[in-house]
């Protein structure tokens, strides 16, 4: 077990939440029911200034290459979103709620919310930047074992889903642009992989709490930043599930501190920085019987004293050859590299790479390194190994990452710098009224964990049936229904069980309001109808939902005298064959006079249930 | 503005914006960087821009305490502050171009396709140096040998007048006529038809190509449309299309663009990219980055040797007017007693005015139309006007003797009134003109295509 104080994990959490609200600067519906009805393909530019020092030439190049798609969605998406009309006002809920999580985690909340432009170049927001706002800062969270400081809170616009990506273009789908999200960045105060899992579940039921927050896949994301002494700030993203946090952590803990070691090696090693260029040997490859080189371009490398080290471990899963290959797939296009520290019998290469060694004087202490593929990215392939090799002499590399299925991660992209960030001119700054915030701070949303633990003490309910009647979004009807009919037990299962069966038999219970239950409830209270009829008056509310109580609880009468009916045809027929009952089965016996009678009027298990009541009845 | 007692402790403390300062209000500190303030939102909230790049807003208020700062911005903020306020670093701006390409002149004259983003402010200003201009737009230089950039002046087009369009005018003439192979003007769009409408009427013997630019997003953000409208007018300006006309996209893609004869185009949304159509009339051509151009309307000049005349007189007071039900005819004779000298009303339909209504126009036109034209043009845009179908067009053309105007646009019968009134004032003549087709402002058939394209 490692001692994570004594190699100096520091770790933060930022979160996205996506918001129950409609989209952040226009009336658009924060999820589309339809299928795209349109498509428009634009590119994007570098601009005046462009970040930092990037070559602006070179930027002009990579955007030249590239066409963005968005899918329109017509209940999702308008002139908005397609940045063909200047954005709205700001979406009030979603300030609100964004307000809200800030208090509930003892931000400070500025007098005046200024909406920024954060650039970003990927094609991922159709306008070239993505608007965002912090609404709290400096705050703090208290776990059961920890406190962590909040650095920021902020409301933002959600990016476009990427769809598909081809060589030449990436498809967005405009459907998922411009929903709300808060944003919840905390400082790197986290020194335990666990200690991250709980303060990620931590804020997710805080902001859950608020109980306008979407649901589902993809509707919560979890950065992580990771570093350890001597290590770099890595940033891992699409954490999707919270059991996997820990062991991500634990994993690239284990990466830093294995590339730590890998540049010790090295130094004492004197192993010299490697020459960048690769080398054609189409001539050797491109006739191959081997389908990966054979036709194609194929270029080597070779890297001196370093055999057998691409089979070293960063971690329990993931060589250093497998990093490599993951470089050369993202930075220079190819499809993977093939290399001497690997068993080249199961490419069909063996033959040419004894002639590439050859050819080449390779030494037994000498790797080689080879990608095919075109020209270009061949030849960058083999510049991104020896960069990339080149910087084990100095650690760990500052990078983004993505999270992978097993707890490793790979890389994505180099970290980003502070973003551009400049004032969304189109949007005048929205001070807040003092008044309001103290009305927010004074009705913050009761913590999840809490509500449950306290109705389940309350009202001397189970946790787990308390944990549904909350999720259910049904903790208001609760509480005020269990004032009315003093039985919690009935009412929670009534709104959670009894909704979910009558769900199930197609019973159109969305139509149902907090006031339909309320004034069942009562009706219950003063015994208009038995709770055995609950469901049934349920599903007759539902079904009529324009209708008061007295009138479902007459039409449900009316189906009652039809149970009072029953019982009196049983009666006589048992009354009128009482030579039956001496039969081994007489409700076997009984069940086809009765239903002749009742056929299509009463359900068979009704039937059955009164005519044994009558046949005990009369046995006795 | 910052509200005065603001602006007054700050001028106390020796504080302007732009520098680190340290706020504490209320035991909450912040340390940032004093931006200005625009005019919206709370003037008493100082904008604070933190360290994380964000701004906020503190209201000040008694015992709110502000200082100028002893620590440091992080050095991307720095970094920032280098590009001096959102401009291009000045190594970055050696464009340059290749004496082989066709000259073309580039005249800015301001509008959102001139303008940059303070990026630390936000606020909005014209390009003081042209080349920030050409350096994004790299690509300009593989259609074009831009040897000069003219600025006669910065303004936002709706601010724009008569004086302003003459100006324009005598650059792009003068310039074509010392070896220039076409002209590209950068323009706000507000009323960009309305100044190639003005330009097609005052460059006479037109033979090279006049092309106007705008946009509709902001050059700050990758997603404008700057950078693709000004290759595309670089295109057709070294194209062989004699003719002033607008280029913009062409559709919400970034695929083409449409290159629109000044006398029958017209801005038809607030904002889209695709916002300006052809009315009446098809598009000159359609015209794509990489260089494609295709022609679609037959009724174009092509490039020749001739020198263009420039014929900017030009009578500047005459008014647009609009007929709509309830509307009162009295401002004509308010505009009359002002000294106006024409007016061009919009109509309904086929080219109506109130006629038998309770405020009758007819009278009034009647009572002036002997020294004043009054020329109609369609409010409903596409289509003709007609002087005969009903009764009240034959009372307001053959009677009230208003000067029917074709098919033309509102704004273009606008700028051909000033510009003939310009010519003559003899009623007589002045019909005459409206009437001749000069800069394709009348079409003589009208083509079903030519509909909401």
């Amino acid at each position: 077990m490692l001692d994570y104080d004594k190699i100096g994990l520091k770790c933060g959490v930022e979160i996205h939440q996506q918001l129950d609200t409609k989209k952040l600067f226009c009336g658009c519906a924060s999820e589309s029911q339809e299928e795209p009805k349109a498509e428009i393909r634009r590119r994007l530019r570098a601009v005046a200034g462009e970040l930092g020092e990037v070559d602006v030439a070179a930027l002009h190049e990579v955007f030249r290459a590239k066409e963005f798609h968005y899918k329109i969605y017509t209940d999702a998406s308008c002139l908005v979103e397609m940045d063909c009309e200047p954005p709205h006002q700001m979406n009030r809920d979603a300030l609100e709620i964004g307000l809200t999580a800030a208090a509930m985690l003892n931000c400070e909340i500025p007098d005046e919310i200024h909406v920024m432009r954060k650039q970003v170049i990927d094609g991922s927001n159709t306008t070239g930047f993505q608007r965002t706002a912090i609404v709290g800062l400096k705050g703090f969270l208290l776990t059961q074992k920890s406190r962590v400081g909040i650095s920021n809170v902020s409301i933002e616009e959600e990016a476009c889903q990427i769809l598909a990506t081809e060589e030449k273009s990436v498809t967005y789908g405009l459907d998922r642009l411009s929903i709300p999200l808060v944003e919840i960045g905390t400082s790197p105060d986290i020194r335990h992989p666990e200690q991250a899992k709980e303060v990620c579940q931590a804020i997710g039921m805080l902001l859950r709490s608020t109980g306008k927050v979407r649901r589902g896949i993809g509707t919560i994301r979890q950065d992580i930043n990771i570093s350890v002494r001597g290590g770099a700030r890595i940033e891992i993203k699409g954490a999707q599930e919270l059991r996997l946090i820990p062991n991500l952590v634990e994993k690239e803990v284990e990466r830093q501190l294995s590339l730590i070691r890998i540049m010790n090696d090295l130094k004492e090693k004197g192993f010299n920085h490697v020459k960048h260029e690769g080398t054609n040997v189409t001539q050797i490859f491109g006739n191959s019987t081997s389908k990966i080189t054979s036709g194609k371009t194929t270029y080597a490398i070779k890297i001196p004293g370093l055999a057998g080290f691409l089979k070293r471990k960063l971690t329990p899963t993931r060589t250093m050859g497998n990093e490599l290959a993951n470089y050369a797939r993202v930075k220079a296009g190819v499809k993977g590299i093939i290399h001497t520290d690997e068993d080249l019998e199961k490419y069909q290469l063996s033959p040419e790479f004894q002639k590439l060694s050859d050819s080449m004087r390779t030494g037994p202490n000498d790797l080689l390194i080879i990608a095919a593929g075109d020209s270009d990215s061949c030849r960058r392939a083999m510049r991104t190994v020896a960069d990339r090799i080149n910087q084990l002499l100095s650690g760990v590399p500052e990078e983004t990452r993505k999270a992978l299925e097993n707890g490793d991660s790979e890389y994505m992209r180099p970290l980003p710098g502070s973003a551009r960030m400049y004032p969304e001119t189109d949007i005048p700054p929205i001070p807040l009224d003092p008044g309001k915030l103290r009305e927010i701070r004074k009705n913050l949303p009761e913590l999840i964990e809490e509500k449950i633990s306290r109705f389940s003490k309350q009202y001397r309910i189970q946790e787990e049936l308390a944990r549904q009647v909350i999720q259910s979004g049904m903790a208001d009807t609760f509480e005020k229904g269990v004032k009315i009919l003093i039985e919690p037990v009935l009412v929670a299962s009534t709104l959670t069980s009894t909704l979910t069966y009558l769900r199930r038999e197609s019973v159109p219970v969305e139509k149902l309001t907090e006031g339909h239950f309320l004034e069942i409830f009562r009706a219950l209270a003063h015994k208009k109808f038995s709770k055995e009829k609950l469901p049934e008056i349920l599903r007759l509310q539902a079904e009529n939902p324009a209708l008061g109580i007295e009138k479902i609880l007459e039409k449900a009468g009316a189906e009652a005298l039809q149970m009072d009916e029953l019982r009196h045809i049983v009666r006589d027929i048992v009354s009128n064959n009482q030579q039956a009952l001496s039969l081994a089965n007489p409700e076997k016996a009984l069940m086809g006079l009765v239903m002749e009678k009742v056929r299509g009027k009463i359900s068979g298990k009704l039937v059955a249930e009164v005519l044994k009541e009558e046949i005990d009845k009369s046995q006795k | 503005m910052y509200a005065k007692k603001l602006q007054s402790i700050l001028r106390k403390k020796k504080i302007s914006t732009g520098e680190r300062i340290a706020v504490e209000k209320e035991n909450r500190k912040y340390e940032g960087l004093l931006m200005p303030r625009i005019e919206l939102g709370d003037q008493e909230s100082l904008v604070l821009k933190l360290d994380n790049g964000y701004n906020i807003g503190i209201r000040f208020g008694p015992g709110v305490k502000i200082e100028k700062s002893r620590t440091h911005e992080p050095e991307e903020v720095k970094e920032e502050e280098e590009y001096e306020l959102g401009k291009t670093k000045k190594r970055y701006l050696e464009v340059s171009f290749d004496p082989k390409k066709p000259p073309v002149c580039l005249v800015t004259t301001g509008g959102t396709i001139s303008s940059r983003v303070d990026y630390r402010t936000g606020g909005v200003y014209a390009v003081s140096n042209p080349k920030e201009l050409l350096h994004n737009v790299p690509e300009l230089a593989e259609i074009v040998n831009i040897r000069e950039m003219v600025t006669p002046f910065t303004k936002m087009s709706e601010d724009m007048d008569c004086f302003d369009w003459r100006k324009i005018a005598e650059i792009a003439a003068k310039k074509l006529n010392s070896g220039d192979q076409g002209v590209v003007i950068g323009h706000g769009t507000d009323t960009l038809h309305f100044t190639a409408a003005a330009l097609s009427f005052f460059l006479r013997n037109l033979s090279k190509p006049v092309v106007l630019v705008g946009s509709q997003r902001s050059s700050d953000r990758g997603s404008s449309d700057a950078g693709m409208n000004l290759i595309c007018a670089a295109r057709v300006a070294v194209s062989d299309i004699a003719e002033v006309g607008i280029c913009m996209h062409g559709e919400p893609d970034d695929s083409y663009c449409l290159f629109l004869r000044g006398t029958k185009v017209r801005k038809m949304h607030t904002s889209r990219r695709d916002a300006f159509r052809p009315v009446n009339d098809l598009p000159l051509a359609k015209v794509w980055p990489d260089g494609r151009l295709d022609k679609i309307n037959p009724e174009q000049k092509r490039r020749s040797e001739g020198k263009v005349e420039l014929d900017i007189k030009f009578e500047p007071d005459i008014a647009i007017l609009k007929a709509y039900p309830g509307s009162d005819p009295g401002v004509i004779d308010y505009y009359v007693r002002k000294g106006y000298k024409g007016f061009v009303i919009e109509g309904t339909g086929l080219g109506h005015v109130p006629t038998f209504a309770k405020k009758s126009w007819i009278s009034v036109i009647k009572k002036h139309s002997e020294q004043i034209p009054f020329v109609v043009a369609p409010q409903a845009l596409y289509g003709r006007v007609n002087t005969d179908v009903y009764t009240n067009l034959r009372i307001l053309y053959h009677e009230a003797k208003a000067i029917p105007g074709e098919d033309m646009l509102p704004e273009t019968a606008y700028v051909k009134l000033g510009w003939v009134l310009g010519h003559t004032k003899n009623m007589e003549k002045v019909r005459e003109m409206m009437l001749t087709n000069y800069a394709g402002e009348i079409t003589p058939r009208s083509l079903p295509e030519t509909y909401l394209y």
